[in-house]
């Protein structure tokens, strides 16, 4: 493959997504409905009143959340919008998720190569019921 | 045993110009008739992925070509020549080492390494088929096409073959497409049955792993059809939480490095290499087939309850996202 066709090839994809963005817009926001169903498909042995009763707090673009579990202290999913779909992770140990405190926003991290750590806008409210989860790395 | 290489052309960059226009033909079907999805980054990763597959591939061909030709020419049973009729024999055995090494791809670690890359798109699109891996060449795949060597076909011959195969693959990434006329869906492979193969629900996992001929998962036992009840959910059964094409191409391995590394045991490093993906000691991840048992004891298991709630219906039921 010389140059000029790699080129080609470059400018090619970058036109194909530039009309996938304009014809296929990602718009549908995360709403617990939409939460609630894809904890059930990533993790379905998870019972149904786990999560009826789950506690979601959702970030302000409405693009991820986290999920804590009334019954399971311990548990902690995450979702995130990943274009037009959903990625969960879902963990039994809420110490495998790191909160870091950053002014308005907090970055969630976690030991997964496959999802790397991101940054979530959230309500102050929202923010606070978040920390409390473990001891905060001010920066 | 003759020597001299056979200058035959690479059919997929001739192919390369109707790929493109497909896609976009694709594109506008499904703007048209919502039967088709596209997102712009998966779209832009999955035609990236293919781009530098392309690239690493013509990187690495001297390799793989000085090796099938060694190979060859040194202990080649017989020698067939390049008659009309060696094309048709290359393709039907192409094919059926491409089934072997996709099965393989999926049910040992160190292939699915290279081939996760291509499901781990969430979409089923004609960009999908182009998701190709970057590293294939870390992997023994090319030890299933050597028996064919071995009987005398020319290397040029089957590349020229498989580059064939690898076209004929393209068009079966859609969703536009719903099923073909019956005979063909006996013997061929078709946007139906990878759809399944592509899939991620627990009933689906595993199966139909051919390339052209759909004749070798019936043989195999490794057949199952798409039913209309249970439409097919794309990806990986964790699927990535990014469109970064350096995540995408080496997670798997770096997924490997990381368990070798930990690992208690030599048995258990050699198994993390070799065992089918989702493989631990102590059973703390799960392989595909412990997904299908723990699938098949919940739907035994709501179909007990009188009156299953909405959340606990069987898994058919809730939709792709």
């Amino acid at each position: 493959m010389d140059f000029v066709s790699l080129l080609g090839s470059l400018i090619a994809i970058v036109m194909l997504a530039l009309a996938a963005w304009k014809m296929f817009p990602a718009t549908e926001p995360l709403s617990p409905e939409r939460i609630r169903r894809n904890i059930a498909r990533y993790s379905p042995e998870i019972e149904a009143k786990a999560l009826d009763t789950m506690d979601i707090l959702l970030s302000n673009d409405k693009k991820s959340a986290i999920c804590l579990f009334a019954d399971h202290p311990e548990w902690v999913a995450i979702t995130k919008a990943l274009g037009d779909r959903v990625v969960v992770r879902f963990y039994q140990d809420r110490n495998s998720l790191s909160i870091e405190d950053h002014g308005d926003a907090v970055i969630i991290g976690q030991s997964d190569f496959t999802f790397p750590r991101f940054t979530v806008m959230i309500a102050e409210e929202t923010k606070k019921k978040l920390l409390k989860l473990k001891p905060v790395s001010e920066t | 045993m003759e020597t001299s290489i056979l200058n035959l052309p690479n059919p997929t960059q001739f192919a390369v110009p109707l790929f493109v226009g497909l896609v976009l033909l694709e594109l506008v079907y499904g703007f048209k008739t919502k039967r088709t999805k596209f997102e712009a980054k998966d779209t832009f990763t999955s035609m990236f992925m293919g781009l530098g597959s392309t690239v690493v591939g013509a990187l690495t061909a001297t390799f793989v070509i000085s090796l099938s030709y060694w190979v060859w020419s040194n202990y080649g049973l017989f020698d067939f020549g390049a008659a009309l009729w060696v094309f048709v024999l290359a393709f039907v055995l192409d094919d059926l080492a491409y089934y072997w090494i996709h099965r393989m791809g999926h049910r040992m670690r160190w292939m699915w390494a290279a081939h996760v890359i291509h499901h781990s798109s969430q979409h089923y699109n004609l960009t999908t088929a182009l998701r190709q891996t970057w590293t294939g060449s870390l992997t023994p795949g090319i030890l299933f096409k050597m028996p064919i060597f071995l009987l005398g076909i020319e290397p040029a011959i089957v590349f020229f073959a498989a580059g064939i195969n690898l076209i004929y693959q393209f068009w079966i990434h859609t969703e536009a497409i719903d099923k073909m006329p019956r005979w063909f869906e006996y013997i061929f492979n078709t946007p139906s049955h990878h759809r399944v193969h592509h899939a991620n629900n627990p009933r689906y996992l595993d199966a139909n792993y051919a390339g052209v001929f759909m004749i070798w998962d019936r043989m195999f036992g490794t057949f199952i059809p798409e039913e209309k009840e249970e439409p097919c959910r794309y990806g990986l059964v964790t699927d990535l939480g990014t469109f970064n094409p350096l995540r995408v191409a080496f997670h798997e391995w770096i997924g490997i490095v990381k368990d070798i590394w930990s690992a208690k045991s030599w048995r258990d490093r050699v198994l993390f290499l070799i065992a089918p993906p989702g493989w631990t000691p102590d059973r703390s991840r799960m392989t595909s087939d412990m997904i299908r048992e723990a699938w098949l004891a919940r739907q035994e298991k709501s179909a007990k309850k009188p009156e299953p709630s909405e959340a606990s219906l069987p898994e058919k039921t809730v939709p792709a996202e």
